[in-house]
């Protein structure tokens, strides 16, 4: 490609990579340096651990405190990524679908959220929540989670549905279908790549929330409140089996919302 | 029975009006083409046969029944997109087959019934292939077949073959018409194509800024132009406004003194006298010249070569400039003529027609 | 093709129930907090009314004018190191193979989608007294006490910048991406050196990219709180800390109500600057 000749001479190019290197270096090596750690077999932690295995993820996965966070979160992203689906798939053929001349201002509504600093909104919803008695329990925790995940279902989605060519669902209705069934049986699966890039943002952004759930709740503990007590008492290896724990499932969901969304511009190709 | 009724339909865009007052109707088994220049409100009117646009007012009528408001899917109408909207994740049988399982026939039923579309497009080999591995006209055909296996009361086709280039469009055109006049089934045909409307169509609809300007066959259409419009935007001509002296026998055109073909009254004003470029004969001054009605001399401003015809423009004498065409037959006279050359302009009868009013 | 239909109000029912849900956890909240910034907080006691109170306090304290400072400063430190890291990353994602582009997204995206807490345990475990660093050099021979490498502004910005440096990549690689390169190529056909059409073409260009990804950096580091709390221990206060520590150990909502405006107005301020900046540069 010759494009790598835009600026003439070589030289800057070069140097161009050499700090490249460093940056992606700066960004990922921390990560990987804390995954090795992970595996010590020490009760302490030191870069290089002078002998591995996995007895921490063994302490961490027979806790009881890390396994009721563990599955608090877990139990939270669940009910909230189908929610955050559903809700923001809506909102965003509403904005497509609905009058040209509201649909600037109804989007930036429906993002609003995401502008907001989590400080702020945490504040407020930790007020409601106790205005409601409802803090401290999944009433407050589900709609504070959908508040934060929906916007990013609205740009997923949004961006899919503005570039779907509508002649489809035209299509569809007039061979019989109301504007239902042309919906599901031809729009929602042509725009799958985009409905799975927002569930595995709003399962992530659930999963790792912080500040809003550490206002809302007084004794229940998701992940990340678990991860943070338990930081601010002591930093153990048990501490980077967990953080570890927590990058494989978002890794994981990462590589499926990258392979998914080769998947389907493929199998046009291949089948 | 007609298959398709417009009574008096007006669509107005808050106060923008698209279409004005349209009647139209398509009976059994015709072929009825909307030709106009974009926004025309050909495609207007189409979409609101289809039922996505409801008319601000007048009735709508399918196979006699009334369908003003009926939503789309309610309609029994095959329609046919110019991208061909196939659905992308469905293989070519699934396309077809979707129309039937939305209308809930018979799974046992939908098989025979898909193969039978299929055949009728000559695509039964290609049902398991998705539109993406497809040529344009093999999509095409496969909207076809889609449309007609749910066996619609009235086709309808949106500028069927923009797509497509113009070798694969000459041919579609003429398999679709065969395919039309074997199944019989009413058609409305939307394009901005003259060639295609006059070469397909029954009856032509001719519209512009939302009005019909001219009903007919396509002979009439092309020969007979009902209004200066008409006139303009099927096939070239030169129009020329003149009136009648000489105590009715001839008409000055701009300088150019015709016959008084259409025996208009004498003294009239503001006549529009068409004369078809093809029509027209041009012969180097000097030889012998055919002897015609209205013999003038002219001079040779503009040469194009387009392959299968030539096209001047003439400069009349003390007249105005003309439009004139040539089949190339490879004849001596007609290469020799070249910009400056004088030539004798001759108009046959048939050359010069009046539009009326 | 313009699509003539008629504009379909009745598309607007599916908004309800997200409407509804945002009228709930977030303009009422908004609301209250607003309210509450008004009232007065005495003797534990929360007065609704109209005074001035927290908002004096703010300018008054001595303290938590300091902090807003500081936080602004910070804030714009790391928009700062953000924008010198992220555009060469941006400009060598636009002219690199797409192989190679592919791997530097992955790289730049997979962050934003790593928990906050996780990537600031990876800093501990570096920056600590007995991180990785520390070890190495006291290994080595180097130094004889551990070097204070966190709980102070450096440790919180290095960790912050890691976060959001993909907030900074992704704007200033939409605006590169979408510059016309033939501009570029023409500049140099004319002779110009290669420094010369970066400074005078593309990053011109790129400025749209540059406000947007420094206002999305800016706001976001406004509203930080995990990081410098783990980072920076009690020595690098911010005010998100502040609010935080307010409502939850002094109950004192009108006071943290009143911060949390004066957060957001610091946020709105900026916002609106940028856009005008982007105005202006665009008249031009």
């Amino acid at each position: 490609m010759s494009s790598q000749e835009h600026y003439g001479s070589r030289l800057p190019y070069k140097f161009l990579i050499g700090v490249v290197t460093l940056v992606i270096f700066f960004l990922e090596a921390p990560l990987i340096i804390l995954v090795i750690q992970s595996f010590t077999a020490e009760s302490y932690l030191s870069f290089p651990p002078p002998s591995y295995g996995i007895r921490w993820y063994k302490e961490v996965l027979t806790s009881e405190d890390w396994l009721n966070s563990i599955s608090l979160s877990l139990t939270i992203a669940a009910i909230v990524t189908p929610l955050s689906l559903v809700l923001g798939t809506m909102a965003a053929f509403a904005l497509d679908r609905g009058p040209k001349k509201l649909k600037n201002g109804l989007q930036t509504i429906m993002i609003a959220p995401m502008v907001l600093p989590h400080i702020v909104l945490g504040l407020g919803l930790f007020k409601m929540a106790l205005q409601l008695d409802i803090d401290d329990s999944m009433l407050a925790y589900i709609p504070a989670h959908l508040t934060i995940t929906i916007p990013f279902v609205v740009i997923s989605v949004g961006a899919s549905l503005q570039t779907f060519e509508q002649s489809l669902e035209e299509a569809a209705r007039s061979l019989g279908a109301n504007r239902f069934w042309a919906v599901w049986y031809i729009t929602l699966p042509i725009i799958r790549p985009a409905l799975i890039a927002g569930g595995i943002f709003s399962f992530i952004i659930s999963f790792d929330e912080f500040i809003i759930t550490f206002f809302l709740t007084t004794f229940q503990r998701t992940l990340p409140i678990e991860m943070f007590s338990t930081l601010m008492y002591q930093v153990k290896p048990s501490i980077a089996a967990v953080s570890t724990l927590t990058l494989a499932v978002t890794a994981f969901l990462t590589a499926m919302l990258i392979l998914r969304g080769q998947v389907t511009s493929g199998d046009k190709v291949i089948k | 029975m007609s298959s398709v009724e417009l009574k008096s339909i007006v669509k107005k865009y808050g106060e923008v009006t698209a279409v004005a007052s349209i009647d139209l109707s398509v009976e059994s088994g015709e072929f009825v083409t909307l030709l106009g220049p974009s926004g025309c409100g050909k495609t207007t009117t189409l979409r609101m046969v289809a039922g996505f646009i409801r008319p601000t007012s007048g009735t709508l009528s399918i196979g006699d029944v009334d369908m003003t408001g009926v939503p789309p899917h309610q309609r029994t109408v095959g329609l046919v997109f110019q991208n061909y909207a196939l659905f992308p994740h469905m293989t070519v049988r699934k396309n077809v087959e979707f129309g039937l399982k939305m209308q809930k026939v018979l799974t046992s039923e939908r098989g025979p019934r898909v193969q039978e579309a299929l055949e009728l497009v000559q695509l039964e080999a290609l049902g398991e292939r998705m539109p993406a591995e497809l040529s344009g006209g093999q999509q095409q055909r496969v909207a076809l077949a889609r449309a007609l296996v749910i066996r619609p009361d009235v086709l309808l086709l949106d500028e069927p073959f923009g797509a497509l280039d113009k070798q694969l469009r000459d041919h579609m055109r003429v398999e679709l018409r065969e395919l039309q006049q074997k199944l019989k089934i009413s058609t409305l045909f939307v394009t901005h194509d003259q060639d295609e409307a006059l070469s397909m169509s029954d009856r032509i609809v001719v519209m512009s800024e939302g009005k019909v300007s001219q009903v007919g066959k396509p002979t009439e259409i092309y020969e007979k132009p009902q209004t200066r419009f008409v006139a303009d935007f099927i096939g070239r001509s030169n129009i020329l406004v003149g009136k009648v002296e000489s105590k009715g026998k001839t008409i000055n055109a701009e300088g150019l003194i015709l016959p008084n073909k259409g025996n208009v009254v004498a003294g009239a004003e503001g006549i529009s006298v068409m004369i078809r470029p093809e029509c027209v004969e041009i012969t180097q001054s000097g030889s012998k010249a055919t002897s015609t009605s209205a013999d003038v001399k002219g001079k040779v401003t503009a040469s194009i070569y387009l392959g299968s015809i030539v096209q001047y423009s003439v400069q009349i004498n003390k007249g105005p400039n003309l439009v004139v065409t040539q089949n190339n037959t490879g004849s001596e006279n007609l290469k020799n003529l070249t910009v400056g050359d004088d030539v004798d302009v001759s108009f046959p009868d048939s050359a010069i027609y009046i539009l009326p009013g | 093709m313009s699509r003539n239909s008629d504009e379909n109000y009745g598309a607007l029912w599916l908004l309800t129930p997200t409407v509804l849900l945002y009228v709930a956890t977030f303009f009422v909240p908004i609301i209250m907090l607003g309210v509450l910034s008004f009232a007065r907080f005495e003797m534990s006691v929360t007065t609704i009314g109209f005074y001035f109170d927290n908002y004096i306090k703010i300018f008054s304290d001595g303290i938590t004018l300091k902090i807003f400072f500081q936080t602004v400063r910070l804030s714009l430190v790391i928009t700062f190191w953000c924008l010198i890291l992220g555009y060469p990353v941006a400009l060598m994602m636009r002219s690199c193979s797409p192989k190679m582009k592919m791997v530097l997204l992955f790289c730049v995206v997979s962050p934003l989608l790593t928990s906050i807490i996780v990537r600031n345990v990876a800093w501990l475990l570096i920056l600590g007294r007995s991180g990785i660093i520390n070890d190495t050099l006291i290994q080595w021979g180097l130094t004889s006490k551990p070097l204070p490498l966190m709980y102070n502004e450096f440790g919180v910005i290095l960790a912050v910048v890691h976060v959001y440096l993909s907030f900074m990549v992704l704007p200033l690689f939409g605006a590169l991406n979408s510059i016309n390169s033939s501009i570029e190529e023409a500049a140099s056909s004319l002779g110009a050196p290669s420094w010369r059409v970066f400074l005078s073409i593309t990053l011109p260009l790129s400025l749209p990219g540059i406000m947007a990804g420094c206002t999305l950096v800016f706001i976001l580091s406004m509203g930080v709180y995990l990081t410098p709390v783990i980072m920076g221990g009690n020595f690098v206060l911010t005010l998100p800390m502040l609010i935080t520590e307010s409502v939850r150990e002094q109950y004192d909502w009108p006071f943290a109500s009143a911060m949390a405006l004066m957060l957001l107005l610091a946020i709105g301020f900026m916002v609106i600057l940028s856009s005008g900046v982007q105005k202006l540069v665009g008249r031009r």
